[in-house]
């Protein structure tokens, strides 16, 4: 495999791997040429495949649903006892439900966030996935119907002053890690309530590369060490 | 999704091009592109070709033949070539009324 089709998604290479290849070995390469591989490479890994339609995907139903769950949960669990100022982490449950693709799936989330003087969170997940098709990397337990995953979100910053959080983390499904970039609204006057909407790119092995979901939070245990 | 070329966004161009290319006769990635520069001067880049490909072929417009050892060859469908005739002929007609006021002014 040449080193600039190494570039392309797995889901492209597996099509078109070996033709490209003897092609690009075929035509003297010059630099507009390598210059429109690795562009090419961009677009293939942004681009969802041709044919690939959101709203034939079940993603938007499924946002539509969870923001509704959300703020259903949100009014409940305001009366909850607010976030202690000084609480350095949280032991909570809560549940997440997204699209991956055209299968919507809902799963628990067991969450240990970590706060850091209020500006830096650390969220561990201990996520039970039931979504059929979704093949988690990290597996920690394996049922015919699902399995349970652990996933790291290693850095949500919060812009300080607000409610908001940008969050960086990994992606544990279809058999590989990839980026999740998601925004979360924060509501300090619950425990911690969140709305968690987030996108990936460049799904392996399947012609859906695009995901869309949210998460929503409910209130758990948290106070200083 | 829209079938034809003109929903192919940047690669409505190439799309034509390798219609045209095929048109000809069934042909690999790089029989494609050496035809479209030796018929129409155009350099067609390796990646854009086959990004042109998998659309063409998505919208049904090409298909794609067994593989000649680590080639593959595509030939046009009967859809491809209504759709390249289609845009031709519209080709034709935007360039004859172009012409035509050249003409009057």
């Amino acid at each position: 495999m040449s080193r600039l089709t190494r570039l392309y998604p797995p889901r492209w290479r597996a099509r078109y791997e070996t033709e490209f290849d003897a092609l690009l070995e075929a035509l003297p390469l010059g630099l507009s040429d390598r210059l429109d591989i690795v562009r090419g490479a961009f677009i293939a890994w942004l681009t969802p495949p041709y044919g690939y339609s959101m709203r034939r995907s079940r993603v938007w139903p499924a946002l539509v649903v969870a923001t509704t769950i959300l703020f259903v949960s949100a009014a409940a669990s305001a009366r909850e006892t607010p976030l202690a100022a000084q609480a350095q982490y949280q032991v909570y449950v809560d549940w997440e439900t997204g699209a991956y693709g055209a299968h919507p799936s809902t799963y628990p989330v067991l969450d240990l966030t970590i706060h850091n003087r209020g500006s830096a969170i650390q969220h561990m997940i201990l996520a039970f996935d039931f979504h059929r098709s979704a093949r988690p990397v990290w597996h920690v337990a394996s049922h015919p119907e699902g399995s349970a995953t652990i996933f790291f979100r290693p850095t949500a910053v919060t812009v300080p002053g607000s409610s908001y959080a940008w969050s960086l983390g990994s992606v544990p499904h279809s058999a590989s890690t990839r980026f999740r970039v998601a925004l979360d609204i924060l509501r300090p006057h619950c425990t911690y309530t969140f709305f968690h909407v987030y996108a990936v790119v460049g799904h392996p092995g399947r012609r859906v590369p695009v995901e869309g979901g949210a998460m929503g939070g409910g209130c758990g245990m948290g106070g200083a060490p | 999704m829209r079938a034809g070329l003109s929903g192919l966004g940047r690669f409505s161009e190439s799309g034509l091009l390798v219609l045209m290319s095929l048109a000809l006769g069934d042909k690999h990635g790089y029989g494609v592109i050496v035809d479209i520069r030796d018929t129409f001067g155009i350099k067609l880049g390796p990646a854009t070709l086959y990004q042109t490909l998998d659309r063409l072929e998505a919208r049904g417009l090409i298909e794609p033949l067994a593989a000649e050892e680590r080639r593959r060859p595509y030939r046009i469908t009967s859809a491809g070539e209504a759709e390249l005739r289609e845009q031709l002929l519209q080709m034709q007609r935007l360039a004859a009324a172009g012409l035509e006021r050249l003409a009057e002014s």
